[in-house]
């Protein structure tokens, strides 16, 4: 049986060499997420797809209820829910299938996943997010399991890892005091915005930590019975305590019933931001949107059938991709009042509106928002007018822990120039296509999340509850 | 067979990969390698077509090997693509062309699924097929004969992708999609022809001559079995498709639809290095996304990860790649990992591959610059393509469209000059007639031959003493027996009996400029007349520099049999124009004949020259006509006449010569008068050059109109008559007095120049 010991990919790859049907799973969502039906802007009207067509491993159907019927008609065009929720599918079959033992052999198969995922263009961060909530749920189980357990057992347990066959030749090994390179990393309280690249650091001295850690079960154990004080122990040993590596037989269990939650909370967080529809949209209200956002379509229709209040909605076509005329006809056709606008009419019909509302590709922590290119000069048009700025979005995996400054590569992509309509006649002409914008916290009023009203400055405290800060922020490698 | 259906269903999607092209246009590189493997854009061609087939829910495919098929073979085993396809290699060193590849593919039985896709190993393309595999199910659902759908793009027909001496123009019911019409055009034609039968059968036909044919077809089994049959075929583009379509016969008839792809979809195929620069470029600027620099295909996900920075520069950012600060980057450049570029340097529009050096002051621009390439300091590379392991010492200079083949070493200071292709494979055929690149045994021969003969043998004259390589040429292909097929495969670049070898090379080089190329063409194609004037150039030296690419003769093969545009055919202008002259009333002013001859000179789409041709020939008539026979006989009387009467007319000619060359049209109708029946003895007195004196003397003709036609008759332009009077000595002593009178003031150098020419 493989165990894996570093989350590079292909150690992944040897780890799942025995369970071909997961790994070919994987290797189809990977090419997805590359060339196929995930990779494009989500905010644009690509031509959407005929049917499936049998045999095509591409999408085959999930087992949970609204969002599946949303891919099912939507075809190529996916939500990035749908996206989540296949990527969750995912993991949970190749967690749910194969021998890991400990949480620690977990993580380490979460991270490689969070790298494959990175690899293959995913320029989506939800599928980063969602991998770090898992690491997240994964260390919590880990902690509550520990802390009834009697802390004496656990050198016995230590000595039966199951592990032990496969550790690296101890030629190889480094002396004890190699351990301690590590202590001088800060402690977590800036931990956001440390450099991702200690996890190479720590991941290629992992195998050395595990076979340190049986030949000094002495500090381990040191560490399991004296409090969680990181000063006190290395850096490495604070990463991953020892009895991350340890069997638990409950763990497995416990940690798939975690996974469960987690794709419940995706499902109903659309739900609980639909109910606050009511709070926030009043009669004979003015609301301007901008382009095409199902979170936004699902809350206005709420409130206009739910909460029968008479709105008008003024939608910004969202050109190139021209979103909004998708969302116009979603919208009339349950009986909403809506304008189109094209884009540059935005500022001229801004003194009349009453409320902005705008999408999120990503929030970041700071409080600021990664929404469709275009959002920007919404939000600024609206500032000038004081008109609030509102912004609607599910935190479940759209939360990043990043701020501005890192991570750029996520935060913008440049799709085909052909969307722009114009042929390349000269060479001296670059047609560029961006596809996304960065609203500053300083524009943006409130958030209406799945957690209820959230304020941009609050943001950077939801994350604490979400991420474990010593999980990587990028995964790069 | 109900049950049969069935089985057909669950039958995986397959496809067939022709991992060789067939033809020559990638040499010299591909001597070393195949097409395939060669990198675009620091990723083998096949990596990006079995990606993206992978993507498209292909779960078994068959790559068809014929030249180094070893090397693809290992390739392909030796690659970590993804387990969502199974790749098997089909081997077959003993085909020539793809329609062996396909009755061999026949033969072995593998292809079961309906449809299969077949593309051929160097398309890059983004393009959701599968909506394109629907239509295609159902359509050969309800008739088995609808066998085949061929993806096609829609570009601009200037687009750099096409291949410009291969104009496809395609026929296309607009109702149902289905091609009626498959044809292209050689580079001189005008003209297509479109059996008149389809006018029956289809009721809206389009004729698109902007589109673009991608390599990727969608194919029932039945195609394989047709190939069967029709022994002979022997490409499916030129031969199967075009022959298909033009079947008139029911029942015998393999329909064939295009499938366009939607604006943001992508497709090309790399034919050439000029189709390989093009290719490269779109993906840079991301036409093609998501297929861009910044989204390696799987298994390089591992080694490499490049960023996207602006003005679309893309570095590598997993190796040790280092650019020093006074290094500009700019305008799409790719940059490969652990590339090294020193101080001072320069790299605009180019790749750079992996390991590669670049020296100090180093300038690139447009090229590609495949991986482990060494390059001395103060060398400058402009729209070359260098192969792997080349060495270029200092001060080089690699001019455009050159081809550096693998480890090649160019001397120190050495200037290659524009569109070479150097070699320093042993592989090559050089001498040998008749060698196919495809084929295995055949280039054995050839091997056996180079091995034989010895070492391997530098021209220092093109590489310099320190140098390594020799100037490759491709093989003129007409001297072989089977020269007809020879000259089908050239086909897709060259260009058999108009293009020459040496244009055909460079139409495939990087820096051959499309536009001006169908500009020229449009030009050739609406009549030489025009040429002249506008002075064409190719952007593109026929010896080496810069220059007029192949004008003038070119030209001139078009003078005579060119049918000017928007001039009703068979119609004699000068004579039309002659007969208004005649009919002109010397009692009315000039100014209205001005105006009736302007008028048909539109409508007719004619000259100024033509004008004044006529209106000569007019003087012509009217002069015989006053004199008779007995006048004619005496020169002098003639001069008379023609005197009086031209001075008449030169208000006329004041009106019709806007521009001095307009006044050649004059000399042209005095050419043509001394040739006229009853002239005969007038022009044995000299009597052309007598008229060419006159008209100086009485101003109606400028010295610069005299020296506009003296240019051209030099240059052999003009009809046989006007080259016979041009090369008479009385015309000669003429021009030369002429030229003396001038240089009284001027220089004495332009008249030893002048005897020179003269000479």
């Amino acid at each position: 049986m493989p165990h894996i010991y570093s989350p590079t990919s292909e150690s992944l790859r040897t780890y799942l060499s025995t369970h071909a049907h997961v790994l070919l799973a994987l290797d189809t969502f990977l090419l997805s997420l590359r060339l196929g039906e995930f990779n494009n802007p989500s905010y644009s009207d690509i031509p959407s797809r005929p049917n499936e067509i049998p045999g095509s491993p591409s999408f085959r159907a999930t087992d949970s209820g609204e969002l599946k019927e949303e891919i099912n008609k939507e075809g190529r065009k996916v939500s990035r829910s749908a996206l989540t929720l296949k990527a969750m599918e995912l993991v949970r079959s190749i967690v749910g299938t194969t021998k890991w033992t400990s949480a620690g052999e977990l993580l380490i198969i979460l991270e490689a996943l969070g790298r494959l995922f990175h690899s293959s263009y995913a320029k989506d961060p939800c599928l980063s997010n969602t991998i770090r909530r898992l690491m997240n749920l994964v260390r919590t189980v880990e902690e509550d399991l520990k802390t009834p357990q009697p802390t004496p057992g656990a050198l016995s347990v230590n000595t039966n890892l199951p592990l032990e066959g496969n550790i690296v030749p101890s030629g190889a090994l480094s002396p004890p005091n190699n351990i301690s390179r590590s202590t001088s990393t800060p402690s977590m309280t800036s931990a956001f915005a440390q450099n991702s690249n200690n996890t190479d650091l720590l991941y290629s001295n992992l195998d050395r930590f595990r076979s340190d850690s049986i030949s000094m079960s002495e500090t381990t154990t040191l560490t399991e019975e004296g409090p969680p004080n990181p000063t006190n122990v290395s850096g490495i040993a604070r990463k991953l305590p020892g009895y991350f590596f340890s069997y638990k037989a409950e763990f497995r269990q416990m940690v798939m019933e975690g996974f469960q939650e987690v794709i419940d909370d995706l499902e109903e967080g659309r739900r609980e931001i639909n109910e606050q529809a009511g709070l926030h949209i009043h009669s004979n209200e003015i609301i301007l949107t901008y382009s095409l956002s199902r979170t936004i379509e699902n809350f206005l229709l709420h409130a206009h059938q739910k909460e029968k209040r008479q709105f008008h909605v003024i939608i910004a076509e969202g050109a190139p991709h021209f979103g909004g005329h998708v969302m116009a006809n979603k919208l009339s056709s349950k009986g909403v009042r809506v304008t189109v606008i094209n884009d540059s009419a935005i500022t001229a019909l801004m003194p009349r509106v009453n409320l902005l509302l705008l999408p999120a590709h990503a929030i970041l922590a700071n409080g600021g928002v990664v929404a469709p290119s275009g959002s920007h000069l919404c939000a600024l048009s609206a500032l000038a007018n004081k008109v609030p700025t509102v912004v609607v979005s599910s935190l479940t995996f759209k939360l990043c822990p990043m701020y501005p400054h890192e991570g750029q590569d996520i935060m913008q992509d440049f799709v085909s120039p052909a969307f722009l309509g114009v042929g390349s006649e000269s060479d001296n002409v670059d047609l560029i296509c961006p596809v996304h914008d960065y609203i500053p916290p300083e524009l943006i009023k409130l958030f209406i999340t799945n957690v209820g009203g959230v304020l941009p400055s609050y943001v950077y405290r939801l994350l604490s509850e979400v991420y474990c800060v010593e999980d990587p922020i990028v995964f790069k490698g | 067979m109900p049950a049969d259906e069935v089985d057909r269903e669950d039958i995986k999607l397959q496809a067939v990969l022709l991992a060789d092209s067939f033809t020559r246009t990638f040499r010299p590189a591909s001597f070393d390698k195949p097409k395939v493997l060669c990198p675009l854009n620091n990723v083998a061609m096949l990596d990006y077509t079995i990606e993206w087939l992978a993507s498209s829910g292909v779960e078994e495919l068959f790559v068809f090997c014929v030249q180094h098929s070893d090397l693809v073979q290992a390739y392909v085993q030796s690659s970590t693509w993804t387990t969502a396809i199974k790749v098997t290699c089909v081997k077959d060193s003993t085909c020539t062309n793809p329609g062996d590849a396909l009755r061999e593919l026949d033969k072995r039985g593998l292809v079961r699924s309906d449809p299969f896709i077949m593309m051929s190993g160097d398309v890059v393309t983004n393009v959701d097929v599968r909506e394109a595999l629907q239509e295609h199910k159902k359509r050969h659902k309800s008739d088995s004969a609808n066998m085949m759908t061929v993806l096609m793009k829609e570009v601009p027909h200037n687009s750099p992708l096409r291949s410009v001496s291969d104009d496809l123009i395609v026929g296309i019911n607009s109702n149902t999609n289905q091609i009626c019409m498959f044809e292209s055009r050689k580079f001189k034609d005008s003209n297509v022809q479109i059996p008149s039968s389809f006018f029956d059968a289809q009721s809206n036909i389009c004729v698109k001559s902007d589109l673009l044919d991608c390599g990727i077809d969608i194919c029932s089994p039945d195609v394989l079995a047709r190939f069967s049959d029709e022994f002979d075929y022997k490409d499916v583009r030129k031969q199967f498709i075009r022959n298909s379509v033009a079947e008139e016969e029911e029942g015998l008839q393999n329909k064939i639809f295009a499938h366009f792809l939607g604006s943001t979809e992508y497709a090309a195929r790399v034919h050439d290095f000029r189709t390989y620069n093009a290719v490269s470029k779109d993906l840079i600027r991301r036409w093609c996304y998501p297929v861009v620099p910044d989204n390696l295909p799987s298994g390089y996900e591992r080694k490499y990860a490049y960023e996207y920075s602006r003005h679309f520069v893309y570095r590598e950012v997993k190796g040790n790649t280092v650019i020093a600060r006074s290094t500009q980057i700019k305008n799409g450049c790719i940059l490969g990992a652990n590339a090294n570029i020193e101080e001072g340097g320069r790299v605009g529009s180019s790749v750079i591959g992996n390991d590669c050096y670049l020296g100090k002051n180093v300038v690139v621009e447009g090229s590609h610059i495949w991986s482990n390439v060494q390059i001395g300091s103060n060398v400058k590379i402009t729209q070359a393509i260098i192969c792997d392991g080349v060495k270029i010492k200092e001060g080089a200079v690699i001019s455009k469209g050159c081809v550096i083949g693998s480890n090649c070493i160019i001397g120190k200071g050495v200037v290659v000059k524009p569109y070479s292709r150097i070699t320093c494979s042993l592989n090559t055929d050089e001498g040998d007639d008749g060698d196919d690149d495809w084929s295995d045994s055949e280039e054995d021969e050839d091997v056996k031959e180079d091995v034989g003969g010895g070492e391997f043998e530098s021209e220092v004259e093109v590489v310099g003493d320190d140098g390594k390589g020799k100037l490759w040429h491709p093989v003129v292909t007409e001297e072989d027996g089977g020269s007809s097929d020879e000259e089908e495969e050239w086909g897709e670049g060259g260009g058999g009996e108009d293009w020459d070898e040496f244009v055909s090379v460079e139409s495939q080089s990087i820096g051959f400029d499309v536009k001006s190329a169908n500009e020229k063409k449009i030009k050739l194609q609406s009549g030489g007349g025009l040429l002249d004037d506008s002075g064409v150039s190719m952007g593109g030296g026929g010896g080496g520099e810069e220059g007029e690419w192949g004008s003038e003769n070119d030209g001139d093969m078009f003078f005579e049999e060119a049918h000017v545009v928007g001039r009703q055919k068979g119609i004699d202008v000068v004579k039309e124009l002659r007969d208004l002259c005649l009919e002109h009333d010397h009692n009315s002013s000039f100014q209205n004949l001005a105006i009736e001859l302007n008028s048909f000179k539109f409508s007719q789409n004619a000259t100024y020259e033509d004008v004044n041709c006529g209106a000569v020939l007019a003087v012509a008539e009217r002069v015989k006509e006053t004199l008779g026979d007995e006048g004619l006989a005496s020169v002098a009387k003639v001069l008379g006449a023609l005197k009086k009467e031209l001075v008449l007319w030169t208000e006329l000619f004041e009106k019709c010569t806007p521009r001095k060359a307009d006044e050649c049209g004059i000399i042209v109708g005095a050419e043509r008068l001394v040739c006229l029946p009853g002239f005969e003895k007038f022009r044995a007195g000299g009597g052309f050059r007598f008229i060419l004196q006159m008209l100086h003397d009485e101003d109606i003709l400028s010295e610069e109109a005299i020296a506009v036609w003296k240019g051209r008759r030099e240059k052999g332009e003009g009809s046989k008559e006007g080259l016979e009077l041009f090369a008479e000595q009385s015309v000669k002593d003429f021009l030369e007095w002429l030229e003396e009178g001038d240089e009284e003031d001027d220089d004495d150098s332009e008249e030893e120049s002048e005897e020179e020419e003269e000479d």
